[in-house]
């Protein structure tokens, strides 16, 4: 077999047991690799509206075929699970050096099911799988786990952990690997947690084999040259995701105040000049030429002497903006606590921008905060709050639950003030801002994600079908929506960085030239059928959901999305709502899905997916 | 006239942001501003770059947007697009 390894690794965590598995022709050939696999192992292996903190709930650690190869910005993994935080299927993709590793020890996949009694970690090492115990690591932080786990097993080996948040069921817990890299949402950290899984470490000596080396070879040059001239690399060199944080604040992309969206005044320390002096290193994943990866140095405030993997645009809203907070110092530190513990920045943001605003609408009182006072802009609160979700202290144990069973069990209009989309927070990514990037994230599978449908038409600027999309308006957005959610996960069948695959403008056709040149299958020589393959992985998801009855109820926004302007005078998106019904509406025909968002039996059988249609209807 | 511009992203080959009042004469369109801040100032902007840019928070469409008129302390922000979300 070309470019995949062509096994499965089934490992029964009840049992102690690992097995493997080939891969399915069928299955390479119909869903490619990647986002693919998870979603037919979990349609598949799932029964429906099982627990997810349950023993059946089963997780899924998959690369793709072009993992471990020459080629650039293919070497990410990928967990796919039901989610505890939002009860859905789940995807979530995580970079560094596993990838590689996990394709150099023999496996495409690794599917976790059953759960121990005790804490263990898998050490993979080629073919040798063993069950080791991890009472000694249980409680450490990620990065004291992984330099234990080093020494334990093998110098070079890489891994993926998790920490206290995972060990006490944070429901957003954060798979991390080694090298700080975190697949963060929709808590696969707790999933492991649940199971006792402190770990997976991997060490391998394979290499996947190439069906046309020199074709690959030369598609490469394609590939390095389409990065190395693209107008999106130096700045992102130079600052990685941070290049893009004032101007986004500028064009009211990044919402402040629990997305009320005022006037954050001091955004000018979020400026490009400000970030840059932080930085002390560069870095970068496997086969990746940008490293956009940098090491933050903290000289001077109460967080001196942090040295530390800088906040993402991300994390700078969620620790930053959305909380009123102007304080580098204090962000960057709080990523770190967040990176340690193992939380994922979005919702832990979201969850303490929640409880700020409950506080100041006098909904929660000092004594449901653990005595201490929830201010907006207030640097110092943010790492102790991190510190109690992650270890379930005080008011840490209602906000580690997600801000919508926070706002379940708190009630008193507090559901009102939790900004989530089927229970995932909402991400630094204002939907008023960009229709159709907001109705990706309110049609999507797994909640308000912001890389389930990549923004390449409103904010990375490109044309569609020739002209400039207007962020705001409302034309043919169904269909953008449609299209971008598609195409991600048309790449995401190669796990590919969004970044490279998208602002630097990897096209569908170099994509399927260096699929074929790897593995040889004619299917996928054609860019076309790439796109179907995307389409048809989507529609796999949207099914798995509507197994457990989360259909188009839950399409829904929160109420300050749809009916409370941008407050902010500062921003060309001053003003504007996002008009849910017209867009769900023109979404729901775009997909050729019914009115209540199920994929129809027609689409179903249209995209080769019969199968569902035996089972669902 | 005068007009307020607003420089952002690797519009410029650096990241960093550019704010300043420009003058040109009644009359003068986008493609003017452009070519004018480039003699004067050398600031080049390639609109085979895909820039965004906004006229008083309206979204320009390129390349007929370019002979949008300017009027006086008309807000011009032309910015790279944004890499940002991870």
């Amino acid at each position: 077999m070309y470019g995949y390894m062509g096994k499965i690794l089934r490992v029964n965590l009840s049992k102690k047991k690992a097995t493997t598995e080939h891969l399915k022709d069928e299955v390479i050939r119909s869903l490619i690799g990647g986002r693919g696999f998870g979603a037919w192992f979990l349609w598949h292996e799932l029964p429906a509206n099982i627990d997810p903190l349950g023993p059946e709930n089963k997780i899924i650690i998959s690369v793709g075929p072009l993992a471990g190869t020459k080629a650039l910005g293919v070497h990410r993994w990928m967990a796919q699970f039901k989610s505890p935080l939002t009860g859905t299927y789940f995807r979530s993709v995580g970079g560094g050096f596993f990838g590689a590793e996990l394709k150099f020890a023999g496996y495409d996949t690794i599917l976790i099911e059953g759960r121990s009694d005790e804490p263990i970690y898998l050490y993979i090492h080629d073919e040798n799988i063993e069950f080791r115990n991890a009472e000694k690591v249980w409680g450490m932080t990620t990065d004291s786990t992984a330099a234990f786990l080093r020494e334990e097993t093998d110098k070079q080996a890489r891994m993926i952990v998790i920490g206290p948040a995972g060990e006490n069921l944070v429901k957003f817990a954060a798979i991390v690997t080694d090298d700080m890299r975190t697949a963060s949402r929709g808590g696969g950290g707790a999933v492991m947690g649940v199971k006792n899984l402190k770990a997976i470490v991997v060490r391998g000596s394979k290499k996947p084999e190439i069906y046309n080396e020199k074709s690959l070879d030369e598609t490469l040059k394609e590939e390095i040259n389409t990065i190395k001239f693209s107008p999106g690399l130096s700045p992102f060199q130079e600052l990685g995701t941070n290049s893009g944080v004032y101007l986004e604040y500028v064009g009211g992309c990044f919402p402040t105040y629990n997305y009320r969206q005022e006037k954050l005044y001091g955004a000018s320390s979020f400026r490009p000049e400000n970030l840059r002096k932080y930085i002390v290193k560069h870095y970068g994943c496997y086969g990746c030429m940008v490293r956009c990866g940098k090491i933050f140095k903290l000289s001077k405030g109460p967080y001196a002497g942090t040295v530390w993997d800088f906040p993402e645009y991300e994390t700078h809203w969620a620790f930053g903006g959305n909380l009123g907070n102007i304080n580098i110092e204090s962000i960057t530190y709080a990523n770190m606590l967040a990176d340690k513990y193992g939380l994922d920045t979005i919702s832990a943001g979201s969850a303490i921008a929640f409880a700020i605003e409950l506080y100041e609408r006098g909904i929660l009182g000092k004594s449901e905060t653990d005595g201490l006072e929830l201010r907006w802009g207030d640097p110092d609160i943010i790492p102790e709050l991190i510190k109690r979700i992650a270890l379930r202290i005080g008011i840490g144990r209602l906000l580690a639950e997600g801000v919508k069973k926070a706002a379940e069990m708190i009630g008193r209009g507090s559901e009102r003030y939790a900004m989530h989309v089927k229970g995932l927070e909402l991400p630094a990514h204002d939907p008023r801002r960009a229709k159709a990037f907001g109705l990706s994230m309110a049609t999507s599978p797994i909640g308000a994600s912001h890389t389930i449908g990549v923004s390449i038409f409103e904010e990375f600027g490109m044309p569609y079908k020739g002209r400039k999309v207007d962020p705001f308006d409302l034309k043919e957005k169904g269909e953008i929506a449609k299209y971008m959610q598609d195409i991600t996960a048309t790449y995401e069948t190669g796990i590919w960085c969004i970044f490279i695959a998208f602002s630097f403008n990897i096209t569908l056709d170099l994509y399927s030239k260096l699929l074929y040149a790897a593995t040889g299958i004619k299917e996928f020589a054609d860019p076309n059928y790439l796109l179907i393959v995307g389409e048809r992985i989507f529609n796999l998801e949207k099914s798995i959901n509507a197994r457990d009855s989360i259909d188009g109820k839950f399409d829904k926004m929160p109420e300050r999305i749809t009916k409370e302007p941008i407050l902010r005078d500062d921003t060309p998106a001053r003003g504007q709502i996002f008009e849910e019904d017209i867009l769900i509406k023109d979404y729901y025909k775009a997909r050729g899905w019914n009115e209540k968002g199920i994929p129809t039996r027609e689409k179903l059988r249209e995209l080769g997916l019969e199968d569902l249609i035996m089972k669902r209807h | 006239m005068k007009v307020f511009v607003r420089l952002m992203g690797k519009i410029l080959k650096d990241s960093n942001i550019h704010e300043f009042w420009f003058s040109l004469n009644d009359g003068a369109s986008l493609a003017d501003l452009l070519k004018i801040m480039e003699e004067k100032k050398g600031l080049k902007i390639d609109v085979e770059e895909n820039p965004i840019i906004f006229i008083n928070n309206l979204l320009i469409n390129l390349p007929e947007g370019l002979n949008a008129q300017l009027k006086d302390l008309d807000k011009i922000i032309i910015m790279s697009p944004a890499i940002a979300g991870g």
